[in-house]
């Protein structure tokens, strides 16, 4: 029982007396997270659009590749990203290996299919009520995807948090191709899992504890700031 | 507004990763890193040699096995044969001893098959064998994993044969299998640094210690230029000729944690 009270201590202290060490790994797993979602997102909602409105050949199999995807362990997709950029690997010469640039590298990896697929579903749900609409009006595909993104922008709202959520929280990869190094790929999630290592079980929870606090505090501006901009729009 | 906070955001994230500085890259051991050794040691380095290092911490064998993919400048690990590998193989030129300490076997206080009072550390292993015990091991090729299992060799028993029964294989790091142990209360063997530095002790405690066989030997190795032409031997063979120097001998015995010194120099 002692450990929670510990751990809820150490918490407390950490966030009130601003911890230097804190700040810093707190946000570089914020900013890691949040370039890695950004450009999962300029891919992956279009990507999904995309292939939720036009039919060819192969989409079922792109679609259920994408959907598999969301599967991937972090710690395969930090091997594989290791590998690469190993300076034995392909892609050695860039020299990015244990530095942030290698862990957004892989959490993009882990964040797209999870923002493609899922933007897939929401649009193909909308799709079915517009597909004539769209169909008489014969827009070009550029501007259908841009409407449906527009229209469906609360949805996918909760697909980009779905996003930041398995970004953040994972340590697999980043611990692989960043190397945990001290104030440089330290990040929260590594820092529990080293902390955890040395035995000191109440500060490793107590950073869990407020990694979780900032969560909820995202996800409480994100979805406050949803309803209010829908009753704006549509309940005058 | 949110849009403009979300750009400023974006330029300044991007724009904070262009800039980068070149230093050296050290493969670890873990002991070392999680007692707080790096922490210690390396801003005395760069006062004296202005020579940034950055450490990642593995067991020996994923250091190595690194290193040989030339992710690594220097590697410090604490495993004779696989050094010998290493070295083999042209990776590096030469293993320099750079301090040591001992290896123990740690279980519950109460100590349940009374190995407290055994001199040899095998022997105590012989004891947990015959009454199979549980005994945590790490079993992931660390210099640590490396160590016990010769111990088993000296009384020929091959303990992975029973992995899963009595002998319990975590494949993780010296921590996490402390963890374990401490959570099954079963014996395990770790090195002095780790244990000492380690805070979740429970009711565990050193039961075997202090036996010749039990030194634990730390070396650096500075990566060859002739197998990793990215390597920065230069750099990491000053920062071991500053580890075998006097000034730097001083600095790892004046090391202490928990009031008690971790490393030792013969």
């Amino acid at each position: 029982m002692e450990i929670y009270w510990n751990s809820i201590y150490t918490a407390i202290q950490l966030i009130f007396t601003l911890d230097k060490k804190l700040i810093e790994i707190l946000a570089l797993s914020f900013k890691v997270t949040f370039i890695a979602l950004l450009i999962s997102s300029i891919l992956g909602l279009p990507l999904g659009t995309f292939l939720a409105i036009q039919k060819f050949k192969g989409r079922a199999f792109i679609v259920g590749i994408i959907n598999s995807l969301m599967a991937l362990p972090p710690v395969v997709v930090g091997l594989f990203v290791y590998i690469n950029l190993s300076r034995s690997g392909p892609l050695g010469w860039l020299g990015i290996l244990y530095t942030p640039t290698a862990m957004i590298i892989a959490q993009i990896i882990l964040i797209f299919p999870i923002i493609a697929g899922l933007t897939n579903q929401v649009i193909e749900d909308l799709h079915e009520n517009y597909k004539d609409l769209f169909l008489s009006l014969v827009t070009p595909q550029f501007h259908t995807i841009k409407a449906y993104l527009i229209d469906a922008r609360y949805s996918l709202i909760t697909v980009i948090l779905a996003g930041l959520a398995k970004g953040i929280s994972e340590v697999g990869a980043v611990i692989i191709v960043g190397g945990n190094i001290d104030h440089l790929t330290r990040v929260m999630t590594s820092t529990i899992t080293m902390e955890t290592s040395k035995g000191e079980l109440s500060l490793a929870m107590a950073l869990g504890l407020i990694l979780l606090i900032m969560s909820v505090i995202i996800n409480l501006i994100v979805t406050y700031k949803k309803y209010n901009f829908k009753a704006k729009y549509y309940e005058k | 507004m949110c849009k403009i906070i979300l750009v400023i955001l974006s330029i300044y994230s991007i724009t904070s990763l262009l800039k980068s500085e070149t230093s050296v890259i050290i493969q670890s051991t873990t002991s070392t890193k999680n007692s707080g050794f790096y922490s210690y040691i390396l801003p005395l380095i760069y006062e004296d040699l202005k020579i940034k290092a950055k450490v990642v911490a593995l067991g020996t064998g994923a250091a190595i096995r690194n290193s040989m993919n030339c992710d690594g400048d220097l590697l410090i690990v604490h495993s004779p044969i696989q050094e010998k590998k290493f070295i083999l193989h042209g990776y590096a030129k030469k293993s320099n001893y750079i301090m040591h300490n001992h290896f123990v076997i740690i279980g519950p206080k109460s100590d349940p098959l009374k190995i407290k009072n055994i001199k040899k550390p095998e022997y105590a292993l012989k004891k947990i064998f015959d009454y199979k015990y549980l005994f945590v091991s790490r079993g992931d090729k660390s210099g640590t994993h490396d160590k016990e299992m010769s111990l088993w060799g000296i009384i020929n028993i091959n303990p992975e044969l029973h992995s899963g029964s009595w002998y319990l294989e975590t494949g993780t790091g010296m921590g996490a299998t402390i963890n374990t142990a401490v959570g099954l209360g079963a014996y395990t063997f770790t090195d002095k640094a780790s244990w000492i530095s380690f805070r979740n002790k429970y009711d565990f405690d050193i039961l075997i210690d202090g036996d010749k066989s039990l030194i634990n030997k730390y070396s650096a190795l500075a990566i060859s230029k002739d197998k990793c032409p990215s390597a920065k031997e230069n750099e990491s063979q000053e920062i071991i000729d500053w580890f075998l120097s006097e000034n730097g001998k001083r600095s790892i015995l004046n090391f202490k944690k928990n009031q008690k010194q971790l490393f030792f120099i013969e």
